[in-house]
């Protein structure tokens, strides 16, 4: 039965064959197009560049940061929502999802326009004589952070929330008759069993953040450059197609090298919150 | 003087009629009390306040002459049981043991040796190191009940523990728990909404209906005096007979009645009831204290005898149910050994019974919603 309608896929896979997979491949394609050899020298130079190794840092850096902030902020919102009856949890979740409906443009904006030297907290500090010259909020990692973290949320809670609903209160019930305090009982019952959520949002939120371009590219300095943007200014500003590209070929790679880790200690699905 | 004491209690759910009312209990140490009755009579309710998961709206709870009603689930030194187990799906056999033990800051050492003394009360000895998936539904139960006396608390709480269980293990999960209480002597609260669990195991059962705990008593004078028809129609199969009270002879121990049902000559029965002269009344006849009489005999003196026609015939293994029309449409079972059986459908009998199996109740309830209720 479900073998028999399986060909209802294939619209989907012809579509992303052809529009996904054939241009990343040319696109990852394009250093080795001279011969093989000279495509993994070429890579060769580049995991030594000294340039490309502090933008790949940053970018490191600011996935981890902003991993780390928004897992810290989502879980206790995740915790909250596992915790309430079924019937509740929709409006919530309505909520959360919100800001993912919104122009992620829409949104750096915002940011900009609130943190610039004339934007809103600046004019109103100096309005109110807190300072006399305006700080500057804008293009710097701190910046950058509190721009992906306000998107990268959603993710996290979303991720968690997946894994802690299948936490049957019962189990922190039970705890409690056989001794444990309340907060004995979340460190020793609920924490352990939301660890593959935890982790989850953990690696999700690191891989996206890896690849976060718009952000980081409109509210982030020039010291800051992430590997994104650089991508973009290899193809755009310098037309070097082959650079662009061995900066993605390192960018998949180090995504693939952490999902094969996660691979060896969790499962992959929890990845995906619809799966259970 | 009684041990743990529910004094009054009462608990209503937000916005809707009180889930349980007016439970007044009084238990003694190292009794098993079962808390019988249909599902969303209020057992679950009433044991989780015990635990304390749940505060009473009104009323409270005492152990050891204590207002505990207050106290949090993990300060009163309760064991606990659940149908689906609740065992540490992350914990080991043997964590999940020590959990209590490490909870009261138990010395290494003294866990070891205490888990897996429990671990061989209940017969799991070398399963300590599996994981709770890897145990079976019986396995896994047995794990929860160590688990939950393994600190020797003071109050056993169980509810429904064997109702994920089948059958043969049932039986045999049953036998294994009353004999741990025994030992251990542990006051035990044991709910269920199975008679024959609740008769075979306890020395109390209490049955509860919509809330309220409508009687309380040994298993065999539930079985055997049922004080109301709810009661005498969930514990047992009963017959419920329509009759009428022609006169009332007071005395003791009991007051004897004579009663008219239509289709027979009068009754004498003898009760502690009281019911007024001239008013309807029911009189519960179990099924297997119904002898069936082919030919009608003059029944003896302590003997009542309704004339009926049998309908039906129902093969049980060792004895066989049989349906039999009295005049007025009303259906009495009988219980007969399957052996004896040498009737068949529309025959006309006779149905008897000694009088003194007669067990009167004043007719306030329609019996059928009271069988629906039961099944
Ligand atoms: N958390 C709850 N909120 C609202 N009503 C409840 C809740 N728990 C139980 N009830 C209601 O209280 C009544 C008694 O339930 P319960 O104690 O679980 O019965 P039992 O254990 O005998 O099946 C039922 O009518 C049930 O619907
Ligand atoms: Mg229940």
């Amino acid at each position: 039965m479900l073998r028999k309608s399986s060909w209802l896929i294939a619209p989907c896979l012809a579509y992303m064959l052809v529009m996904y997979v054939t241009p990343a491949l040319i696109m990852l394609y394009s250093p080795f197009q001279i011969s093989v050899e000279s495509g993994f020298t070429a890579l060769g130079e580049a995991l030594v560049e000294p340039s490309y190794q502090r933008v790949m840092m940053t970018t490191f850096r600011t996935a981890l940061v902003v991993t780390v902030l928004a897992v810290l902020l989502g879980y206790p919102t995740a915790y909250y929502l596992s915790r309430l009856p079924s019937e509740k949890v929709g409006k919530y979740m309505l909520l959360i999802m919100f800001p993912l409906w919104t122009s992620l443009l829409v949104r750096t904006y915002a940011w900009i326009a609130l943190l610039q030297d004339s934007g809103v907290i600046n004019s109103t500090l100096m309005s109110a004589n807190l300072i006399s010259n305006p700080i500057r909020l804008l293009y710097n990692s701190g910046s950058v952070a509190i721009g992906m973290v306000q998107i990268l949320l959603p993710y996290a809670i979303i991720t968690m929330y997946s894994v802690m609903v299948g936490i049957k209160p019962r189990l922190s019930q039970t705890a409690q008759v056989l001794g444990a305090s309340p907060t004995r009982a979340f460190w020793h019952i609920f924490l352990p069993l939301s660890l593959p959520g935890l982790s989850a949002a953990c690696l999700l939120l690191f891989i996206m953040g890896l690849g976060f371009f718009v952000t980081p590219a409109l509210l982030g300095g020039r010291r800051d450059m992430m590997v994104g943007t650089l991508i973009q200014q290899q193809v755009v500003l310098l037309g070097d197609w082959d650079s662009a590209s061995l900066l993605s070929i390192m960018l998949l790679a180090a995504t693939i090298i952490l999902l094969f880790v996660y691979s060896r200690f969790a499962r992959l699905e929890n990845l995906v919150p619809a799966s259970k | 003087m009684s041990y743990l004491s529910l004094i009054d209690v009462e608990k209503t759910y937000a916005s809707s009629a009180p889930a349980v009312r007016h439970v007044s209990l009084e238990i003694e140490r190292g009794e098993f009390v079962t808390f019988l009755g249909p599902s969303g009579s209020g057992k679950t309710t009433t044991l989780s306040m015990v635990a304390g998961f749940i505060l009473p709206s009104s009323g409270r709870i005492e152990v050891g002459g204590q207002d505990i009603t207050h106290v949090p689930p993990h300060q009163r030194n309760i064991g606990m049981v659940f149908q689906d187990y609740s065992l540490f799906p992350h914990m080991t056999v043997e964590e999940n043991i020590a959990f209590p033990l490490r909870m009261r800051g138990m010395s290494k050492r003294d866990i070891t040796s205490r888990a897996g003394e429990a671990l061989e009360i209940v017969g799991l000895s070398g399963f300590g190191h599996r994981l709770p998936v890897q145990l079976s539904g019986g396995q896994q139960q047995r794990v929860a009940i160590a688990r939950a006396i393994v600190y020797r608390p003071a109050i056993l709480l169980m509810d429904e523990p064997l109702g994920a269980l089948d059958r043969l293990l049932r039986d045999r999960l049953q036998l294994e728990i009353k004999q741990i209480q025994r030992e251990m002597g542990i006051t035990t609260l044991y709910v269920t909404h199975d008679q024959g669990e609740a008769l075979t195991m306890s020395d109390r059962i209490c049955v509860f209906n919509e809330g309220e705990v409508v009687q309380v008593g040994t298993p065999s004078s539930i079985y055997e005096k049922p004080s109301n028809v709810f009661v005498a129609g969930f514990v047992g199969e009963s017959n419920f007979l329509e009759c009428r009270v022609l006169t009332r002879k007071s005395g003791s121990p009991g007051n004897t009645y004579v009663l008219a049902f239509p289709d027979s000559a009068p009754v004498t029965v003898q009760s502690e009831c009281i019911l007024p002269v001239h008013s309807e009344a029911i009189a519960v006849v179990r099924p297997e204290h119904i002898r069936v009489e082919p030919t009608f005999i003059q029944p003896q003196p302590a003997e009542a005898a309704i004339q009926a026609t049998i309908r039906d015939i129902i093969y049980r293994g060792e004895s066989s149910s049989l349906q039999a029309v009295l005049r007025s449409g009303q259906t009495v079972t009988v219980r007969i050994p399957s052996r004896s059986v040498v009737l068949s459908p529309n025959q006309e009998v006779h149905l008897v019974w000694e009088t003194r199996d007669t067990v009167l109740l004043p007719n306030d309830k329609r019996p059928e919603a009271v069988i629906e209720a039961a099944e």
